[in-house]
């Protein structure tokens, strides 16, 4: 393997890595805080890829369009948390259950709105940079530009004065309540921030991959592996993990080819083994 | 529902007597045919309630279930073995998967083996659609019918008895452990895992005892599924034919460990047989039934006709 290949590929791996990041950390922000499992979570994703290439194809700017997209399915996130997951609060297998009835929806919905046919957005930067003889797009370094811009809006929102009611109730619910927050609205804002999450990571995705009604049913098995090994309800863990996943996804893919998902299983299972709780997780003692 | 001491035995002597003249009385072959699918998807359904009932809820029942039915018709296709060797072993080579995938999931806690399902899930589908040696995305056809001596398993009625055995045999299975021990540590587990392990039930011990039990008849019910329509596919054995199972216990009652599988089995392979939609919007249809029976439906069929949700057979 040429030096050239390997930096390709590494770049590939950092890219996917980061929009691995951004749906990871909404998922574990929903759990962590809401204990709500959203198994729709990846499909949420699939939805903030169709409205972004909608909006931009019918010709509003990208970067309006990029939060428009977020907008639309945190909005979208709230809905579902107020219709679906708040009624079935702590009943985990029918909450479980109603969320992957409602991925099926979402992704029928598309179908029958969209079409079945992939549809191709074109990548707003043009270019290359050119280092030497390697290559790299200006569009995969702005896909990772635009993931640390989230996580560092995500971490100084977390540093305000909601977002610590919101890390107040995630690490003791009963506590939080007894300071005047209120549980019920942090758990739906939870639900509106990881909804967001995953809407920007499906906006920023659109021009590399291109967006399928079925997008969300891959990236659900690679979100719960990253949010299982680091821990759940860690964002540090997730972002770390989520990096590593990405960069093993795409030099496995280039000696494996489909089948790198059984490597990342191999992984996956040895971490568990050694690390039942997550690397970054606690040890819960109500999830025994 | 559980019936007063006295009433069981004869119950059950005359559900019996029912069971075993049905195909005498029902002439429509359609109907068999998911009367027997809805039999083995009850013992699946099963082993989903003895493993919720101990906080461990999978979405890759399905996957057990088809790997029962893999082993089954790679052993009868490529060596030959005939249905009554193959039956044992796909029980047995599930219930071994079942136990070393076990070491690794159940020691996690019910969250990450819940999402580890959903994993499993998906991709025991996509791992059998890539292995060549099992026929790829075609799956294996041409599995050989059961037989004993000349007489071959053809008709739906013959079909029949063998499911009926078969449910039969997993109903004691699952009822024996129930009332065993084990189901006494089980209960215990299912009211308060601290306070289980507070007074030394080994709990990871017990939930072992009834993921690799569920695996077993899931093995079962896979091989006869198999041998019934001769032909698999791993589409087949993918995450939403365990949403469906799953749900199949939903609709019978979650508390009911033995009548509501096959209550709510039989309701949901039935039911939409008559209720055939524009297939377009099939999806869109399940997935909003789903969402309903979870919000306004919680305690199934059988929870109408009791109140209290603790246990029963």
């Amino acid at each position: 393997m040429s030096f050239t290949i390997f930096v390709q590929l590494l770049v590939n791996g950092l890219v996917m890595g980061s929009v691995y990041v951004l749906v990871a950390t909404g998922f574990t922000v929903v759990y962590g805080t809401a204990k709500v499992m959203n198994f729709a979570h990846g499909h949420f994703y699939m939805l903030g890829a169709f409205i972004y290439g909608g909006l931009v194809m019918s010709g509003v700017h990208w970067a309006i369009s990029l939060v428009l997209a977020g907008m639309a399915v945190g909005v979208f996130g709230l809905i579902a948390w107020h219709i679906i997951f708040k009624p079935l609060y702590q009943d985990v297998f029918l909450t479980v259950a109603a969320s992957i009835g409602m991925g099926l929806i979402m992704v029928q919905g598309i179908i029958v709105t969209a079409g079945e046919r992939d549809i191709i957005v074109p990548s707003v930067f043009k270019g290359v940079l050119e280092i030497g003889d390697i290559t790299v797009p200006i569009e995969k370094l702005a896909i990772v530009a635009i993931t640390f811009g989230v996580m560092l809006i995500l971490h100084f929102f977390l540093r305000t004065k909601i977002g610590k009611a919101l890390e107040a109730t995630t690490i003791d619910r009963d506590a939080a309540s007894l300071q005047g927050i209120n549980p019920g609205r942090m758990f739906g804002l939870a639900m509106a921030l990881g909804s967001v999450m995953a809407g920007i990571a499906g906006a920023v995705v659109v021009p590399y991959l291109t967006a399928q009604a079925n997008m969300g049913n891959t990236i659900t098995l690679i979100f719960l592996c990253i949010v299982v090994v680091a821990g759940h309800g860690s964002i540090k863990g997730a972002v770390i993990v989520g990096i590593l996943f990405g960069l093993i996804k795409s030099i496995g893919y280039h000696f494996l080819g489909s089948m790198d998902i059984i490597l990342l299983m191999v992984i996956v299972a040895i971490l568990m083994y050694i690390k039942p709780w997550g690397i970054w997780g606690v040890e819960f003692k109500r999830t025994i | 529902m559980r019936l007063s001491g006295h009433l069981k035995i004869p119950s059950l002597m005359l559900a019996g007597v029912i069971l075993i003249f049905l195909p005498f009385v029902i002439k429509n072959q359609h109907l068999m045919h998911i009367i027997i699918l809805a039999s083995l998807e009850s013992i699946v359904v099963m082993g989903f309630v003895a493993q919720h009932n101990l906080k461990l809820i999978t979405f890759c029942t399905a996957a057990f279930w088809g790997m029962g039915a893999y082993i089954s018709g790679f052993l009868s296709t490529k060596l030959g073995l005939s249905f009554w060797s193959c039956l044992p072993l796909a029980g047995i080579g599930t219930a071994l998967f079942a136990f070393i995938l076990g070491l690794i999931v159940i020691r996690s806690g019910w969250v990450t083996f819940l999402m580890i399902s959903i994993v499993l899930g998906e991709v025991f589908v996509e791992a059998l659609g890539h292995m060549d040696i099992v026929g790829g995305w075609d799956g294996i056809t041409g599995i050989p019918r059961p037989a004993i001596g000349t007489f071959v398993f053809v008709s739906k009625g013959a079909y029949y008895y063998l499911a009926l055995g078969l449910t039969s045999l997993c109903a004691v299975i699952f009822a024996a452990f129930y009332k065993s021990a084990i189901g006494k540590a089980w209960t215990a587990i299912n009211q308060s895992p601290e306070l289980a392990a507070s007074v030394g039930i080994n709990i990871f011990k017990y939930r072992m005892i009834a993921y690799v039990a569920a695996a077993f008849t899931s093995g079962l019910s896979g091989s006869l599924y198999a041998h019934y329509l001769c032909f698999i596919a791993p589409h087949t054995f993918g995450i939403l034919r365990s949403l469906y199972l799953s749900i199949n216990a939903a609709v019978g009652g979650l508390y009911f460990f033995i009548s509501g599988p096959i209550i709510g089995s039989i309701i949901l392979r039935a039911v939409p047989e008559y209720l055939r939609i524009t297939d377009k919007y099939e999806p869109i249809f399940e997935g909003a039934v789903i969402i309903l029976i979870a919000l306004f439906f919680r305690r199934g069929v059988l929870g109408f006709f009791r109140k209290s949700t603790l246990r029963g057979l």
